[in-house]
């Protein structure tokens, strides 16, 4: 059979020639990847495209029905599908991929109302083949609501759903609603159905449940007697907290988004004894201050979006283990930690601020000086734009206080903004409590090569016999670079760890002792350098190259 | 051409942490193809699966050798690893990630077989995930020539292809 010809490459814009592989040999890489490599890029692309690899060429036919995941989410403005062209499409995907491949992920979409027993039919495809990743989102469509039981599987892991659910009538009796493997659950409660308690029965028969997360639903009333060992995350939003206080003790991650916080938070805070992270963000401003006593929490970010201060918000945390505090908005936050390794204060969330009127930041501003000078055991300190401008309109005040920052060590400027543009007033605020602090854009870069120094230089060392190495360090660890670089000039010279005996001949030796060790000097009557060796050569041969300041 | 490439923090001002027998553990990798070496802190180098194993089995010794993966490419997932390791916020990551995925096919290709090889997810995942977007809505035609994929089909295996997969207009 004749190969056929090329197809012509009629120029597209979207055809950039850096895109191709440029590979002398014409060779296609890429199908001569593992197909798991291939099924991974693949499953990025929506069951609907990954389908139409199968034209690309003969490897490429039925690669796609080894496909483990499926998703019906990515409805492409390219090719409208009318509804009956969906279900007929994902029923030929259902019918014809490999039924020896399970399906380790499902995530589907509703577009339209689809008919409730073609979900179900779905549901149940993908239950008989070993789901472990289940994301049923039927949007604002009007279903009855689903049994709890329809999605029971034994190797269901993580499991989203968008979907009027029925808790009643499953859950009364035991057993109905068996996950025992499930460890994620996520509930999102549809639109035109109103806020409820999630059904108790959820969590208890959930025994495995590591992370919960409620969209619009609150947790049920009886949570202070509910015991879930296993629940290390919880992520609220929109709901309100129950009335009684929580008992999680095994928690370690909490993140409250648009959740009414109670007066009693602060009791709410002291039973989560394991916490290492807390975010919570609301909007417009918490009646109650806070005291956080959650002696293992590490992370705190705290975000509010209000318009108009009426009241500055005071959260004293209790922990010694605190590291990094975010803070977007205006609070007080006492820490009793030496140092705080790095805070990131946003004074707004950028587009609302732009938007405000000068009265509005003005009522912000005059709390700034007071809230930065809770926060003098910050090491690194990240200011964004509104903050900055914010200091400079009350430099008068600044000119008079003293820097509150004593470990401070670098302070990261937002996007945009110049070292050199800071005032003296500010940079007087910010970095006099500590000489060594600095002024950056960017936090420190690590990667360092030194190949572009050391590589390209000749070995300066023309007379050299021995290189003694500082103690700690072996022969065998200098690197081929290194190594050329010092013994390059001379092949003869070694790299030593100990400088060999003297004999009584008197052989002409030269080395180098790179310890600089005071008590010997190096032995030698000509400069064996081409330039004079600072103290901590041997390290800075390594750390060299560019500073990204 | 053999090069160095040790990577740490160059702000390294105070004596103690310049000592490399301090509290961090620091390996050799080396990569066999090309004889590379390479000095990372434990930590970092553990974000691969396969030498996070041998660390914990106790069989690596201060030089790894590494076959299989290139230099220019073990550089790179050095300084990947070394970033993902130090960096917790993700819109930081995820800034970096972008910038530094901003690479030719050819290096992706190295970098993701590479990283399937070390298997270390982050950077896999984070590399198929830019090759899904280098052709996610585009057509065959274009896929075909980004990916550099010759077609071997025939025109009526291309058309009955379609017609199975229920495709609803013309490529």
């Amino acid at each position: 059979m004749s190969k056929p010809s090329r197809p012509l490459k009629i120029g597209a814009p979207e055809m950039n020639s850096k895109l191709k592989i440029t590979n002398p040999n014409g060779e296609d890489r890429l199908s001569s990847l593992p197909d798991e490599l291939i099924h991974q890029i693949l499953s990025f692309l929506g069951t609907r495209q990954a389908v139409q690899t199968s034209i690309l060429s003969k490897r490429w036919k039925r690669m796609w029905t080894g496909l483990p995941v499926l998703s019906f989410d990515g409805y492409d403005q390219l090719f409208p599908y009318t509804h009956s062209g969906i279900i007929r499409f994902i029923d030929h995907v259902l019918e014809n991929r490999d039924q020896d491949t399970h399906v380790s992920c499902f995530k589907f979409l509703a577009v339209y109302p689809f008919p409730p027993n073609f979900v179900r039919r779905l549901i149940n495809y993908t239950i008989d083949h070993n789901v472990e990743e289940l994301d049923i989102d039927l949007q604002f469509h009007r279903y009855k609501p689903f049994k709890l039981s329809t999605f029971s599987s034994d190797t269901l892991k993580k499991l989203k759903l968008r979907v009027p659910l029925d808790y009643d009538e499953s859950l009364r009796t035991d057993s109905e609603w068996v996950l025992p493997a499930l460890k994620a659950l996520h509930l999102i409660r549809p639109p035109h159905m109103s806020s409820y308690n999630l059904s108790e029965y959820c969590l208890i028969w959930l025994p495995n449940l590591t992370t919960l997360s409620l969209d619009g639903i609150r947790l049920p009333e009886s949570m202070s007697s509910i015991s879930v060992p296993c629940l290390t995350t919880l992520i609220m939003k929109r709901a309100k907290l129950p009335e009684n206080v929580w008992d999680l003790p095994a928690l370690l991650s909490l993140e409250l988004d648009e959740v009414d916080l109670p007066a009693n938070m602060n009791d709410f805070f002291s039973a989560l004894v394991s916490v290492r992270d807390i975010t919570i963000s609301f909007s417009g401003s918490c009646k109650h201050n806070w005291i956080i006593s959650c002696p293992q929490l590490v992370h705190l970010k705290i975000c509010t979006n209000f318009s108009c201060i009426c009241w500055i918000h005071e959260i004293a945390v209790l922990s010694n283990k605190l590291r990094e505090l975010s803070l977007v908005g205006i609070f007080m936050v006492r820490s009793k930690v030496h140092e705080l390794e790095n805070v990131s204060v946003k004074l707004w969330d950028t587009n609302e601020f732009n938007d405000a009127t000068l009265d509005e930041k003005g009522l912000h501003y005059d709390f700034v000086i007071p809230m930065l000078s809770e926060l003098g055991n910050a090491r690194t300190l990240t200011l964004d734009s509104a903050m900055i401008e914010a200091l400079y309109t009350v430099s008068n005040s600044l000119g008079r206080v003293p820097s509150p920052f004593k470990n401070l060590k670098y302070v990261k400027l937002p996007q945009g903004n110049k070292e050199s543009g800071i005032s003296t007033t500010l940079r007087k605020y910010l970095l006099g409590g500590n000489p060594r602090a600095t002024i950056v854009t960017s936090l420190p870069q690590v990667l360092y090569t030194v190949s572009n120094h050391l590589g390209r230089v000749p070995s300066p060392f023309k007379n050299l016999k021995y290189v003694k190495l500082p103690q700690g360090n072996k022969e065998s660890g200098i690197s081929t670079t290194l190594r050329k670089y010092l013994l390059g000039g001379n092949p003869r010279a070694t790299i030593v760890t100990s400088l060999p005996q003297y004999s009584r001949k008197k052989k002409e030796k030269k080395h180098l002792n790179k310890q600089q060790d005071p008590d010997r000097p190096a032995r030698t009557s000509q400069p064996l350098l081409t330039h004079k060796l600072p103290l901590r050569l041997y390290i800075n041969l390594y750390n060299m190259s560019h500073s990204p300041f | 051409m053999k090069k160095l490439k040790f990577i740490g923090n160059p702000l390294l001002q105070s004596r103690e942490k310049i000592n490399m027998s301090s509290d961090k553990k620091w390996l050799t990798l080396k990569t066999t193809e090309d004889n590379e070496e390479f000095v990372v802190e434990e930590s970092v180098a553990i974000m691969s699966n396969v030498i996070k194993n041998m660390v914990e089995d106790g069989c690596a010794s201060s030089v790894i050798p590494v076959p299989r993966v290139k230099g220019n490419a073990m550089g790179k997932i050095i300084e990947f690893c070394k970033k993902h390791t130090e960096e917790s916020d993700e819109k930081v990551l995820k800034e970096f990630d972008a910038e530094f995925l901003n690479l030719g096919p050819d290096a992706l290709y190295d970098l993701m077989v590479s990283a399937n090889f070390l298997e270390i997810k982050v950077l896999l995942d984070s590399v198929t995930t830019k090759v899904a977007d280098m052709i996610k809505g585009k057509s065959s035609e274009e896929i075909r020539n980004i990916l550099k994929i010759e077609n071997d089909l025939s025109a009526e295996e291309i058309e009955e292809s379609r017609r199975e997969n229920c495709w609803t207009r013309q490529e």
